[in-house]
């Protein structure tokens, strides 16, 4: 389980197999609870929420300052969820970190819902941002980091990217901006699962080298397995520390698989919204030897 | 009230960098977002005297409304400005998403509405700023007349729970009013009053015809009021009630499209709660074009000989 300190403290915890471990349990719990909320929806955004899940989970268990307690405390770190459709990924999380009960999960895109598909930071308590509509995510983060600066906070902002999204100029434009204001205090990611709406990244609008990219723009730029929890903690470690000295924001390009944990949606393009049944628990939990 | 003679006063952006660094004293929270314009409001006061407060994105204006909003959802008071195309229509899905929909308050100042823009002509022409900023859920939308009420409308925005649409030409000069004017939002000025039909205009350009409408039109014997229609949303009602009743016919005049802007606020209420004949001037479904205020204002039949040509006929047949 996570834990749901009461104090906003940030100590560093060291990497170990105990430590992978629980972090792996927690990682197939929230898939299980991704396939399950969208399968008593009926239908939703399943490739895109499968494919953050080891992101999320490191952030929210390791690294995000935040308490449910006082889910408005305004020196918690922020999190923005720019692709906002991975909303069931991130409900999942907060429900297990106490922001809400675990109940509301199985109320996603219900009328009067409090867990809309792409997430509202005015519904959902945890949510800092609202988005949805992509591309805008990243100019709030900065907002909130540069809004930090000025109110001399030393939080951290969080902003997760999809990969289709930096088909958007507003991305871009967000990008040259933090480098240029030298926000040392904000760390992106781009879930990189190499597929969007209408296929294969490479086919619709070919964004590589996506590394290359961020790195011209002034940002501390590393690739890695976005599945691959070691790899995340390691390269989280190395450039938040890199950031804060140089006064540049991060970028961590994850190579992930979309649909990861559902071995029919694996990687395919169907996956990014589809109908779900209650067999495809079943599938998902056999094919990433889940034991509830 | 009397209006006194128009004055040549301070133009508009002195007015608003002199009223911004008071406000900026004031309300410690209030951060200036410009993208590339800057001096065009000469600023250099501002940025030397709260360098920290003052934030240049470059020409990227979705960009500059999505920082705001986060700045926005950290408890700042972002200020944000472009000319007015830039400023609505350029990133209008920033403004509905992350400040209107997020309910993360900010200012926007569109600069040089309508025919204001004169010599950067069409691109740069707003006549669409309005309806576009109306129909956004919980939004506030003005056009200060003048210095005076442009002060009073800053500081209520800036104190303001809502996404703030303010309208500002940079080089108007002249007055109407004083310093001791208050213009609540949701309220009007009576500038005239008068007995047959009634001119409701907003901005200085539009009422300074309505003004002069009113006296060619009381020379041929019909009688005008006119009132200043600052606060465009939410729109002064029970002003609307009383000059339908008391009027036969009403006239809208904006320097903007007659769709959508303050005549369509205005037909839109009246024809539901008090219905009279109402007749929108302004921009009749064109394009700008270059030129300077003289031509423009002629062009787009923004002059109270215009007007009063119009309303002349228009008030026989009512």
């Amino acid at each position: 389980m996570y834990n749901s300190s009461k104090t906003l403290s940030n100590k560093k915890t060291e990497y170990s197999e105990e430590l992978e471990k629980r972090l792996v349990s927690l990682a197939k719990k929230t898939r299980i609870d991704i396939v399950t909320m969208i399968a008593e929806a009926g239908l939703g955004h399943m490739g895109g929420s499968l494919s953050v899940v080891e992101i999320l989970v490191i952030l929210y268990e390791l690294y995000l300052c935040v308490d449910a307690e006082h889910p408005e405390d305004p020196e918690r770190d922020r999190f923005v969820l720019s692709k906002g459709h991975a909303g069931p990924c991130l409900y999942s999380i907060l429900a297990r970190r106490g922001f809400f009960d675990s109940s509301l999960l199985w109320t996603m895109n219900r009328g009067g819902t409090r867990l809309p598909s792409h997430v509202d930071h005015l519904l959902t308590p945890g949510v800092d941002c609202t988005t949805g509509s992509l591309g805008q995510g990243l100019s709030m983060a900065i907002g909130m980091a540069y809004a930090a600066r000025i109110k001399k906070s030393n939080l951290h902002v969080y902003a997760l990217l999809s990969d289709g999204e930096c088909d958007e100029g507003q991305t871009w434009e967000a990008a040259m901006s933090c480098a240029h204001f030298g926000l040392g205090n904000l760390m992106g990611f781009v879930d990189c699962n190499k597929f969007q709406i209408d296929g294969p990244t490479k086919n619709v609008m070919d964004l590589e080298d996506l590394e290359a990219k961020w790195n011209s723009f002034g940002w501390i730029t590393r690739r890695i397995d976005g599945h691959d929890f070691q790899a995340l903690y390691n390269t989280i470690e190395e450039l938040r520390e890199l950031g804060a000295t140089a006064k540049r924001p991060q970028m961590i390009i994850c190579d992930t698989i979309k649909g990861k944990g559902h071995p029919d949606l694996e990687g395919r393009r169907v996956s990014h919204h589809l109908n779900v049944s209650k067999k495809d628990i079943t599938l998902c939990a056999t094919h990433i030897h889940y034991d509830s | 009230m009397t209006v006194k003679p128009l004055e040549q006063d301070i133009e508009m952006r002195q007015a608003y960098a002199e009223v911004m660094i008071a406000l900026m004293k004031k309300h410690e929270k209030i951060v200036l977002i410009q993208a590339d314009l800057m001096y065009a409001h000469g600023f250099e006061a501002i940025e030397a005297m709260f360098p920290e407060r003052i934030v240049n994105v470059g020409v990227a204006e979705a960009n500059m409304i999505g920082i705001a909003s986060g700045m926005s959802a950290m408890g700042l008071i972002p200020v944000v400005h472009s000319f007015a195309s830039f400023a609505s229509r350029r990133c209008y899905d920033q403004t509905f998403v992350s400040s209107g929909l997020g309910k993360n308050p900010i200012t926007i100042i569109g600069s040089d509405p309508g025919v204001y823009a004169t010599y950067n002509g069409a691109t740069h022409m707003c006549f669409e700023d309005v309806a576009l900023m109306r129909v956004i859920p919980d939004t506030v939308v003005t056009e200060p007349t003048d210095r005076y009420i442009l002060a009073d409308v800053l500081e209520q925005a800036i104190l303001a729970d809502a996404t703030y649409y303010i309208r500002l030409p940079r080089r108007e000069k002249r007055t109407l009013y004083n310093e001791d004017i208050e213009a609540p939002i949701g309220s009007s000025l009576c500038l005239r009053s008068g007995r047959d039909v009634c001119f409701l205009g907003a901005g200085m350009l539009s009422l300074c015809a309505c003004l002069e409408a009113a006296d060619i039109l009381l020379q041929k014997g019909i009688s005008a009021s006119v009132y200043d229609f600052y606060s465009i949303k939410p729109i002064d009602e029970a002003t609307l009630r009383h000059v339908a009743k008391n009027h036969a016919l009403l006239v809208t005049c904006e320097n903007h499209q007659a769709v959508g802007g303050l005549g369509g606020a205005i037909v839109e209420f009246v024809s539901e709660s008090c219905p009279v004949t109402v007749i929108r001037c302004g921009i009749q479904g064109t394009f700008g074009e270059v030129g300077d205020m003289g031509y423009l204002a002629e062009r787009f039949s923004l002059t109270g000989k215009a007007l009063a040509e119009k309303i002349m006929h228009a008030y026989k047949e009512v």
